[in-house]
């Protein structure tokens, strides 16, 4: 499976495109690097080759995966030598050709073309013997997307395998359900340990893993400090990257490496005030997602525009919010899986509208934002509904425009639509740069 | 009245001019919750004073203020009821309760309580298992939504409420059974219209007056014939959130009998079994509510394809057609597996988009001739 030289396609599976992908990116950054970009980036790709390279040689080996959604994947990585198939991470990342013909399969198998990107493209992908490995059972939960959860049953069924989900509930405040939620944990452990012969769980692994995390999550919280800085020292490319969980990776150190270089890299660029944006003319909050593989991050530097946060479902857990070993947010010291069951009750976009509205206008008033972008993501159910009510809310309480724009991560990327993007992302830019200005006047 | 004007009566108690009637009347003896879902135990609600009225969306006309908050891809139902709360005619419920039955239906809540404030509101976490665990989670929701009531109504809700609440509603389950067992005939004695019309009825009248009406009604039916011909296909309707009988009519007109459904506004809410082995009556209730049959969200999607096989055995029908409201991502997401797994059993089976309005008549007259030649294949 050499896949040196050979050009993403759609020939290739998803782990050798992802190869050939970060060899590309690593050969352009050292041949060009960027001024303005993090030279730590280097050590994300190079996790990210790593990571694809060792999937990709587990699968030849016959190796058993995992498919797993996002936060059940520190506990999955504790029952032996298995490999984690982190399948929405998997179609965030596919490109807007693969993602294109992926979804030309799902209408075909009969399967909703309005849900988000991430949530349905890796169906057929999956299905497909030569694109990703047939994963031996399937886990995911509620409380965050439940389309998400329904796209990984409905994979289960396709594919005839077991899938065991935890429900998680939505309201506040979470410390009501964290018995609830260990309860289903324990009920995973002993579920695997009963599907997959010769799986036994290691407390001691998820300790372990867990103080990766625990850094991982501490490098995050000091980056979203330094980010709120002004001028921001971060590029807004950068920031509209979302942080992998380090137990996502086979090698977790990788991450947390690159997290902790992050930091002081930015810490570095604040201590002598440098922006990647020239002078910060304005900082504007990003929310939900945004046009991957796009230029618009580079246009708004290029206007001055930083961009200090980007608010998305997952954010305050991993950006603010207290983290593994804290004590006060539940009142006393959690157990490993009660440290899990956290991390899995507050999720934004989650809970009832008022956590994400909430959270929401209090990022734009810490960030100091002159405007907020919400790009509602086709099929995003988690934030449907509700974002006129954050228009309404935002600009009440801070007096800052908002553009309501809708769109798709990866798909419908024709050149009308990237035209009508950027026309109305100049014109936002130009509109808060002028109310900006007449705030100033007293 | 004539056992036909007695019937119509019934039918159409939830139809547009008639369905605020209800709430009306009641508001002069005690408040009223506008319920969004049908995993909202009546019996608490009624137990507590209110009455529980479950809200349809406007089935005519233009969702133009609802569309300022929704995406043309989210739940037509719930668009349409929120113009109706924006509109303000919603604006008499004292109390709304929800329940996290998909993201969709809980940002409508969000959308209710934000922009209208209601005097209480309630949002119940419904767990999609039903192990103890999830069992003893649904016994808290309902719990707090008793809570809620009772400082809503400033009156504290005894054992005693329950239990006759309780009573009420399981003679309601006893009535509608019959009710159904009259679809089981070669000729039913009922349409599968005139039935939606009689369950989504249960849903906003006061029970007893239901109670009252239906156990008149049944008796007469007894000897009632549809007009529909012997030799007709028997058909089962599946789907979410249908609560308008126009729909099964067309179904009907087409040269089906509609003989069973499988819908939460109607079979679904009444197959429910009693749990009186259960001395808490919160867990009763929760293990009632969880344990009858599900809708898509919830987790057992084998035991609804059971479900599904089981009601066609026992009402004879010959085909499955499945009025999938549009967006409605749990139910599309389970259609294929419904497929294959009556198909297997020779039950043919479709799926068919619909619009929560009665909408695209002749296309659906098309769908559903479709389907009749697959059923006579």
């Amino acid at each position: 499976m050499e896949t040196q030289g050979k050009a993403t396609d759609t020939r290739m599976n998803v782990f050798e495109a992802e190869i050939a992908k970060y060899e590309r990116r690593l050969a352009r950054i050292s041949q060009s690097p960027s001024d303005t970009m993090l030279k730590c980036n280097r050590l994300l790709y190079q996790a990210h080759l790593q990571e694809n390279r060792t999937l990709l040689k587990a699968w030849s080996d016959g190796k058993t995966f995992f498919g797993v959604a996002a936060l059940n994947t520190q506990i999955m990585r504790c029952f032996g030598d298995y490999c984690i198939l982190p399948l929405v991470r998997i179609a965030d990342r596919l490109g807007a050709k693969r993602a294109e013909e992926a979804i030309e399969k799902v209408r075909a198998m009969g399967m909703p073309d309005y849900a988000c990107d991430r949530t349905v493209l890796f169906l057929p992908l999956a299905v497909m013997d030569n694109d990703l490995p047939r994963p031996q059972v399937l886990v995911a939960y509620t409380g965050s997307c439940e389309v998400v959860h329904d796209s990984h049953r409905t994979l289960a069924r396709l594919l005839n395998v077991p899938f065991y989900s935890t429900d998680v509930p939505f309201e506040d405040p979470a410390s009501k359900h964290l018995p609830y939620v260990v309860k289903q944990l324990e009920g995973l452990i002993e579920w695997v340990e009963a599907k997959v012969p010769g799986a036994r769980f290691d407390e001691t692994k998820l300790v372990e893993l867990q103080r990766y995390s625990r850094r991982w999550r501490q490098a995050l919280h000091e980056i979203h400090l330094l980010r709120q800085k002004v001028p921001c020292p971060d590029h807004p490319q950068d920031v509209f990257r979302e942080p992998p969980y380090p137990s996502q990776f086979t090698d977790p150190s990788l991450i947390v490496q690159y997290y902790e270089a992050y930091r002081d890299e930015l810490k570095e660029r604040a201590s002598r005030r440098w922006t990647p944006v020239g002078e910060e003319k304005l900082r504007l909050v990003w929310a939900i997602t945004g046009p991957y593989g796009s230029g618009i991050w580079k246009y708004l530097a290029g206007r001055g525009v930083s961009v200090p946060f980007w608010q998305f479902g997952a954010a305050p857990r991993d950006f603010w919010m207290p983290i593994e070993g804290d004590q006060s947010e539940f009142g006393k010291s959690l157990s490993p899986l009660e440290e899990e069951a956290r991390t899995m009750l507050y999720n934004s976009w989650g809970g009832i509208g008022e956590r994400w509205i909430r959270d929401t206008v209090s990022m734009c008033r810490d960030f100091n934002a002159d405007g907020l972008v919400l790009f509602e993501q086709t099929g995003c159910a988690p934030v449907s509904g509700i974002g006129q009510i954050v228009v309404d809310r935002v600009q009440g309480e801070l007096g800052i425009p908002v553009w309501r724009t809708e769109g798709r991560q990866l798909l419908a990327t024709n050149e009308r639509d990237k035209a009508n993007f950027m026309s109305g992302l100049e014109v936002f830019v130009d509109h808060c740069l002028e109310t900006k200005k007449a705030r100033r006047v007293p | 009245m004539s056992i036909e004007d007695r019937l119509a009566d019934l039918v159409s108690a939830n139809e547009v001019e008639r369905r605020y009637d209800w709430p009306r009347k009641w508001k002069s003896a005690g408040p009223v919750a506008a319920i969004l879902c049908s995993y909202v135990p009546r019996e608490i609600v009624y137990a507590a004073g209110f009455l529980p009225w479950r809200v349809t969306g406007s089935w005519d006309g233009s969702p133009v203020m609802a569309q300022v908050h929704r995406a043309a891809w989210t739940s037509p139902k719930n668009t349409r009821i929120l113009e109706l709360v924006l509109r303000g005619e919603l604006d008499f419920a004292d109390a709304v309760i929800g329940t996290d039955w998909d993201i969709d239906l809980k940002r409508l809540w969000d959308e209710w309580t934000i922009l209208r404030k209601p005097k209480a509101a309630e949002i119940m976490f419904i767990p999609r298992y039903t192990s103890e665990i999830h069992l003893s989670k649904m016994r808290d929701s309902i719990a707090k939504l008793l809570l809620t009531l009772e400082q809503a109504s400033g009156k504290r809700v005894g054992t005693h409420a329950i239990e006759e609440a309780v009573g009420e509603y399981r003679h309601m389950r006893g009535l509608v059974r019959k009710l159904y067992e009259l679809r089981k005939r070669p000729v039913p004695a009922i349409s599968g219209a005139e039935v939606l019309g009689i369950t989504t009825a249960s849903t906003v009248m006061p029970p007893r007056e239901f109670n009252s009406r239906l156990e008149a009604l049944l008796p007469l039916l007894e000897d009632r014939k549809v007009q529909n011909p012997l030799g007709c296909p028997r058909v089962l309707v599946t789907g979410d959130f249908l609560d308008n009988p126009r729909y099964i009519k067309l179904v009907e007109e087409c040269g089906c009998v509609v003989a069973m459904d499988d819908l939460d506004t109607g079979s679904r809410m009444y197959w429910s079994r009693s749990e009186t082995g259960i001395s808490d009556p919160l867990l009763a209730l929760a293990t009632e509510y969880l344990r009858r049959p599900g809708c898509p969200r919830m987790a057992d999607w084998e035991g609804q394809v059971q479900q599904l096989a089981d009601w066609v055995q026992e009402f004879n029908i010959d085909g499955v057609l499945e009025l999938r409201l549009n967006f409605s991502m749990s139910r599309q997401l389970r259609s294929p597996l419904v497929k294959s797994a009556l198909e297997a059993k020779g039950v043919p089976f479709i799926s068919v988009p619909i619009e929560y309005q009665f909408a695209n008549e002749e296309q659906l007259r098309t769908r559903v001739g479709a389907f009749l030649e697959l059923v006579g294949d």
